[in-house]
């Protein structure tokens, strides 16, 4: 996992951190709960092809 | 070379980021959430869009502000943040509305170019079936994750 962080270089300076954010805050509305469930079953039933 | 962004208020978790996009005549409050598959929780879902009055985003509209490349860019270092804090998830997106697969398709497009070695691209097709992302071809959704 490391490795893989090493490898990203992205301008950490344009980020500042607000604790009143999180991910426990992140109501979703009708139309994007839609959304999120045609994502979520297509990937269950997804079948990957051609991909070692 | 650096590329304009805005800057970002972001949750320490990486799950939730927003910003201000800036018009000549007003400023929009945007966010770039991710959101767990409910099946596989190594799968998020990006969601990006206007935040609205209750605090949910409009994941339909684009903006016309003329600061799309902005927006873009804001967008994919919102994406790095989340790998670089999550390493071992993917990112997931598609486009509910034409406007925003032409947004999504970009975004894609350019991690493509730029960071190639550096990510997994996978195209979700219509037919259910999951393939390599082949550059300019036409997907349901797609789906990116750290080599």
């Amino acid at each position: 996992m490391e490795t893989k962080r090493r490898l990203l270089k992205y301008d950490k300076s344009i980020f500042t951190v607000n604790p009143e954010l999180n991910s426990k805050n992140m109501p979703m509305s009708n139309e994007q709960k839609k959304s999120h469930d045609l994502l979520n079953n297509f990937f269950k039933n997804a079948k990957k092809k051609d991909l070692e | 070379m650096e590329k304009p962004t805005y800057l970002i208020e972001t949750s320490e978790d990486g799950f939730q980021h927003n910003f201000d996009s800036i018009g000549k005549h007003k400023t929009i409050k945007k966010s770039v959430r991710f959101y767990p598959f409910e099946d596989n929780s190594s799968v998020y879902e990006l969601a990006f869009g206007d935040i609205n009055d209750d605090g949910t985003i409009d994941v339909k509209t684009v903006s016309n502000h003329d600061d799309m490349a902005i927006v873009l860019n804001t967008v994919i270092q919102t994406i790095y943040r989340f790998f670089e804090l999550n390493p071992e998830k993917s990112v997931a997106f598609m486009g509910s509305s034409s406007s925003r697969n032409r947004l999504y398709r970009a975004i894609i497009g350019k991690l493509y170019d730029e960071s190639n070695d550096n990510f997994e691209i996978l195209g979700w097709n219509y037919d259910g079936t999951i393939e390599e992302f082949i550059k300019n071809k036409d997907y349901f959704a797609f789906q990116i994750g750290l080599k």
